[in-house]
């Protein structure tokens, strides 16, 4: 058999005829997009762009709701007073007066001597967490942070054996 | 020219490259009509097939990508515009862009001897004796390692039996560049699968 029989022989290949039909059906069966919009009547097409306008207005309010939009922004219907600016401002400044309070601990601890040093620091401290402390009980939320700030200079007050340190920060 | 199977035998139709028929059909389905568009598909899916099948070898990826060529082509056919040339070039075009995305998403490297019974099962040949069947699949993968366009025009010019001016379209090549692939491409086949 030479070379153009045997390509010849290629016409033999056909398609599934249960194939062809399913295929012929299902490509039938969608209608191409440009046909759509060419088919529908005004009314349909500001249909289909309101629809499609409250779709992108649901999910940019969905996005404003997750990232805390309504919690803290003017729109918020209940005003939490965890995440209001103020509350977190406080806290962080309890954090830096534990901080205070233990670096105190630590340098008494080390060097007993070098205690008198470090008055000018606590009595710093002990002004701060006075004026601090005044500030924090007012507002409920920070009831427990300023706890933990007392019970922390508890602790403080119990492991420390300098007396000088502990009346520094009492008055 | 395009041959209907009636049987075993051969019938073989003489049409023009654009009959009146078809501009109609072609009109119609430019239009939105989806049966003058089911009736091209009728006249087209087989030989758009073969030249799949041709070239990538394994059925269900020939029967997949015919389905696809035919889905774009009806998805796009608001953008085809009658330039004189046969509807077919267009689907040939389309056909050679699936098979090209084909091969880069996968492509399989056989050679004529790696063929075994899996290979045969997949095969786009059926309804026909296993000896038979391991003729043309051994010319199959012979023409499969030509490069793209000498499988294209090997498949157009000696399974479809294309005009030159019709493959030529369908390339977007000229005749006498066509005239060349085919001569290189058949000396190429010859040394491939030993004929003189």
């Amino acid at each position: 058999m030479n070379l153009f029989d045997r390509i010849k022989q290629l016409k033999l290949i056909e398609p599934d005829r249960a194939y062809s039909e399913r295929s012929r059906r299902e490509i039938l069966a969608t209608e191409p997009s440009v046909f759509l919009f060419k088919r529908m009547s005004p009314w349909q097409i500001f249909v289909r762009v309101i629809e499609t306008g409250v779709a992108a207005g649901l999910v940019a309010l969905f996005i404003f709701i997750m990232t805390g939009g309504v919690a803290t922004g003017p729109l918020a219907p209940v005003p939490f007073a965890a995440v209001s600016p103020e509350a977190l401002h406080a806290e962080a400044q309890a954090i830096d007066m534990q901080i205070k309070l233990a670096n105190l601990v630590y340098d008494a601890s080390r060097a007993p001597g070098a205690i008198s040093q470090s008055t000018a620091i606590s009595n710093f401290s002990a002004s701060q967490a006075a004026l601090f402390a005044g500030a924090m009980t007012s507002t409920p939320a920070m009831a427990s942070a300023t706890s933990t700030a007392t019970s922390s200079s508890a602790s403080a007050t119990s492991s420390l054996s300098v007396d000088e340190a502990l009346q520094a920060l009492s008055q | 020219m395009f041959f209907i199977r009636m049987g075993n035998q051969m019938a073989t139709l003489t049409l023009d490259i654009m009959d009146g028929d078809e501009i109609i059909l072609v009109q119609s389905a430019v239009a939105g009509d989806a049966l003058a568009f089911g009736r091209l598909y009728d006249r087209y899916q087989p030989m758009i097939y073969r030249f799949i099948a041709v070239k990538v070898g394994r059925r269900e990826d020939a029967e997949d990508l015919t389905h696809q060529v035919f889905m774009s082509a009806w998805q796009g056919i608001a953008r085809y515009r009658d330039l004189g040339h046969p509807f077919s070039s267009w689907l040939y075009r389309i056909a050679r862009n699936q098979v090209i995305d084909h091969y880069r998403a996968k492509k399989p490297d056989m050679s004529l001897d790696d063929m075994d019974a899996d290979t045969i099962e997949g095969s786009v040949i059926f309804q026909l004796d296993l000896p038979r069947k391991m003729q043309i699949e051994k010319t199959l993968a012979a023409v499969r390692t030509l490069s793209q366009d000498y499988q294209d025009v090997v498949i157009m010019r000696f399974v479809e039996d294309l005009s030159l001016k019709e493959t030529a379209q369908a390339m977007k090549r000229s005749e006498g560049a066509i005239k060349l692939l085919q001569h290189r491409a058949i000396k190429e086949l010859q040394k491939i699968l030993g004929d003189k």
